[in-house]
């Protein structure tokens, strides 16, 4: 692996999202490269925007008094305690909203979707909680190469507003899991469009998929 | 998940090495890595059809509710516009890493892309990421 190369795995190694022969070899060049550590470093705490970029959640006082209540151990309090309730607070709206994001009961609420003039068999369903949705569709034409479908947040801002790419299988069928910029409002919409590999930044007409009445 | 993140957290600040990250840093991941391993062991029990189904409810959530006392909302303001302002398609590998700890090889299967193209989002988008941390935050948390 060159210099260039292992720059460029030290963001996914970061993420803990090498693998394969990938992760191997980065692992073993780390060993000997206090540059290449450095790196990871700085990649590490930049992952730090991620969770506390988002909506927080208040933990329930249950839990919380559950919490404090396991760690009142004196000999245990090596910092203070300022700093550690203030981390342990962004660490907790991170786990809430990681839960959150990964755990999707049936009974979330969710919008009905179905498709418009250039894919007028598509049918689907958003769901979301908090910033977290999940988007299942069926009867979407598959794309040419070069294209992929986004979804599009439609309400909290003047444009729609981007929320994640995907493509369809064999079949017609597509599953995508994103978090949303803004918190869905009564009144908003999804809708879904066809845009360059890579996506668009603004919408691009016509819509594939739009809100079913 | 919570309590036992914190507990082990609480319980195990002596081994935090700086030489690994910020603590910041630290503490966030201990958290990521405890609850990612629990929906894991948890998924790996339950039949696929069954595992969106019978999830024990969660605490009650209350959004927004202490956002007025919270010293540190400027700063998440900061942190939430660059990560928003990530091109989509950056921005949807680096959190499906993220927030659902995939690995390369799962996320181009997932997004239908080669593996090198989710090589290059995610490395361009933690380099935004990254130059926007390092940037002044301009003003106190």
């Amino acid at each position: 692996l060159t210099p260039q190369d292992l720059e460029g795995l030290a963001p996914l190694y970061a993420l803990g999202a090498l693998d394969g022969d990938d992760l191997a070899r980065f692992s073993e060049e780390l060993q000997g490269s206090e540059s290449l550590r450095a790196l990871v470093r700085e990649y590490r705490d930049a992952t730090a925007a991620l969770p506390l970029s988002l909506e927080p959640l208040a933990p329930s006082p249950a839990g919380k008094g559950r919490l404090l209540d396991s760690v009142a151990t004196p000999a245990q309090r090596s910092a203070p305690v300022f700093t550690r309730v203030f981390w342990a607070a962004a660490a907790l709206l991170l786990a809430v909203a990681l839960l959150r994001s990964l755990s999707a009961p049936p009974e979330l609420p969710g919008m009905d979707l179905r498709g418009d003039r250039p894919a007028p068999s598509a049918r689907g369903r958003i769901v979301w909680r908090a910033r977290s949705v999940e988007l299942t569709l069926t009867g979407l034409p598959a794309l040419p190469p070069g294209q992929v479908y986004q979804l599009w947040h439609v309400g909290p801002a003047p444009r729609p507003v981007p929320v994640a790419l995907f493509s369809v299988d064999a079949d017609g069928r597509a599953q995508a899991w994103a978090t949303l910029k803004y918190a869905v409002e009564k009144g908003d919409g999804f809708a879904v469009t066809r845009e360059p590999a890579g996506g668009s930044p603004t919408c691009t007409l016509p819509l594939f998929v739009v809100p079913a009445p | 998940v919570l309590q036992g993140a914190f507990t082990r957290l609480w319980r195990e600040a002596g081994r935090y090495e700086a030489s690994g990250g910020s603590p910041r840093t630290w503490i966030l991941s201990g958290i990521r890595n405890g609850a990612i391993d629990r929906l894991r062991r948890r998924e790996a029990l339950q039949p696929a059809a069954t595992r969106s189904a019978g999830r024990a409810p969660g605490p009650p959530e209350t959004p927004h509710a202490h956002e007025a006392h919270d010293p540190s909302a400027k700063e998440r303001e900061r942190l939430a516009g660059a990560v928003s302002d990530l091109p989509a398609d950056q921005r949807q590998a680096v959190e499906m890493a993220y927030f659902e700890g995939l690995s390369q090889t799962q996320i181009a299967q997932r997004l239908g892309e080669p593996l090198g193209t989710v090589k290059t989002r995610v490395r361009l988008g933690m380099d935004r990421l990254r130059k926007a941390l390092s940037a002044p935050s301009g003003g106190a948390p």
